[in-house]
């Protein structure tokens, strides 16, 4: 073998190497010091090749897999706090009023990005307490850093939009009037979310696809819920 | 349903959820080496492991799922992009510094990183499973229906525009510090 047939060896598989070849490396000061800066050059590819992977990454999966094409699917290793009304709502998505609810919400926000879009900093209480008043909502406790709030109507309905910071993330919440009877995942291109029962009417609780593939919505969604009373719309 | 279909179902929903666990990782990394950003590597992902599960059947050895599950990503990352008539080379390389918290931040890899994005996908693909994964040379092949000797000329050659980079990158260094 000769250093040629070496160096192209080496180059198209580093770490794989005949009798020959490790003969040849063992005789030719040139060609183990090549040897050695492909491996260093694999190692510093294999640190440029590493991206972090979205937590919940096989969840998810699983989860879409159980909407799309098997409603039967068991989540619950992945979902346990969602487990039965999960199921339930997934089972019975096809029969549900709410099929439209979320293209609805998704249809809103769409509409409304660029309204939302760019706002920062907390709006204060009053303004919250004005837009819950509006849907026959009061607070609770607090919302935490709500940067937008606005009384919209949506499919003829007055429902109230905010857009809040929580744990480094930004949310869409809106109190619906629109009754459900069980948690409904639901995406689009641009979103993804969750609307949960909420006293009298709704509770919808959306990030944009960007966000963490972790987003613990239903968990969100229970947070609010307290945070919130709806009480006659 | 008679039991035997509803043991059949609980035996095709636990091998799923196996592939899914162990998977989908590397194919969230290899669909980011695709198609070059975040979004599109997860709807890859899921839209790998949907005909994954239709085809489940047709995987009669587990140790060929890892292969099988990359070889389905491939294809429909090439139907996407049938589809859409979008081209790698339509992604904005310069974004992928902007992401400090995805990757190594560090300068040197950074340099890398992009030197990768603007390698032609047919010599970064082969170089992905070679380097990340650790497929042999033969099995790339298979993979990609080529013949073992297309896949080594193309992995020789990306290692060979890497290393012209990472050289140049150096002596402008070095020109600087004079």
């Amino acid at each position: 073998m000769n250093c040629l047939e070496f160096r192209i060896l080496k180059l198209a598989e580093p770490y794989r190497a005949s009798e020959e070849a490790v003969l040849h490396a063992s005789e030719c000061p040139g060609c183990s010091s090549f040897k050695q800066e492909i491996h260093e050059l694999d190692d510093s590819l294999r640190t440029a090749f590493s991206v972090k992977v979205p937590e919940g990454l096989a969840a998810k999966v699983l989860l879409n897999q159980s909407l799309k094409d098997n409603p039967r699917r068991p989540t619950r290793r992945y979902w346990l706090s969602l487990a039965a009304s999960f199921l339930v709502a997934i089972t019975m998505m096809p029969f549900l009023p709410m099929q439209s609810l979320d293209a609805e919400i998704i249809t809103h926000l769409d509409h409304e990005v660029h309204q939302v879009h760019g706002k920062s900093g907390d709006i204060g209480s009053g303004e919250v307490r004005n837009v819950l008043l509006a849907v026959s909502g009061e607070t609770n406790g607090s919302l935490g850093t709500v940067t937008y709030a606005s009384k919209c109507l949506m499919n003829g309905q007055l429902v109230a939009h905010f857009v809040v910071e929580n744990g480094g993330e930004t949310y869409t919440l809106m109190l619906i009037p629109e009754k459900i009877d069980s948690p409904l995942p639901f995406q689009s291109e641009r979103w993804q979310g969750l609307v949960i029962p909420h006293s009298v009417g709704s509770l919808a609780i959306i990030a944009t696809r960007q966000a963490e593939s972790s987003l613990d919505f239903l968990r969100l969604a229970e947070q609010y819920s307290q945070s919130i009373n709806h009480s006659t719309i | 349903m008679s039991d035997k279909v509803i043991t059949n179902m609980a035996t095709k929903e636990s091998r799923y959820e196996k592939l899914v666990t162990a998977y989908s990782p590397w194919l969230y990394r290899y669909a980011y080496w695709l198609s070059g950003e975040k979004t599109a590597s997860e709807d890859l992902v899921q839209e790998t492991f949907l005909r994954a599960w239709r085809f489940l059947d047709s995987l009669k050895d587990e140790g060929s799922a890892k292969s099988w599950l990359t070889t389905i990503l491939r294809r429909e990352n090439a139907r996407k992009y049938e589809r859409k008539q979008f081209k790698y080379s339509d992604v904005d390389t310069d974004s992928i510094s902007m992401e400090p918290t995805e990757f190594d931040a560090r300068p040197e890899v950074s340099a890398l990183r992009i030197a990768l994005k603007g390698l032609p996908g047919k010599y970064r693909e082969p170089l992905v499973l070679q380097v990340l994964e650790g497929y042999r040379l033969d099995e790339i092949a298979l993979m990609f229906e080529l013949p073992r000797n297309t896949v080594a000329t193309r992995l020789h050659r990306a290692r060979q525009k890497l290393r012209a980079v990472l050289q140049d990158d150096e002596e402008i260094k070095q020109w600087e510090y004079r």
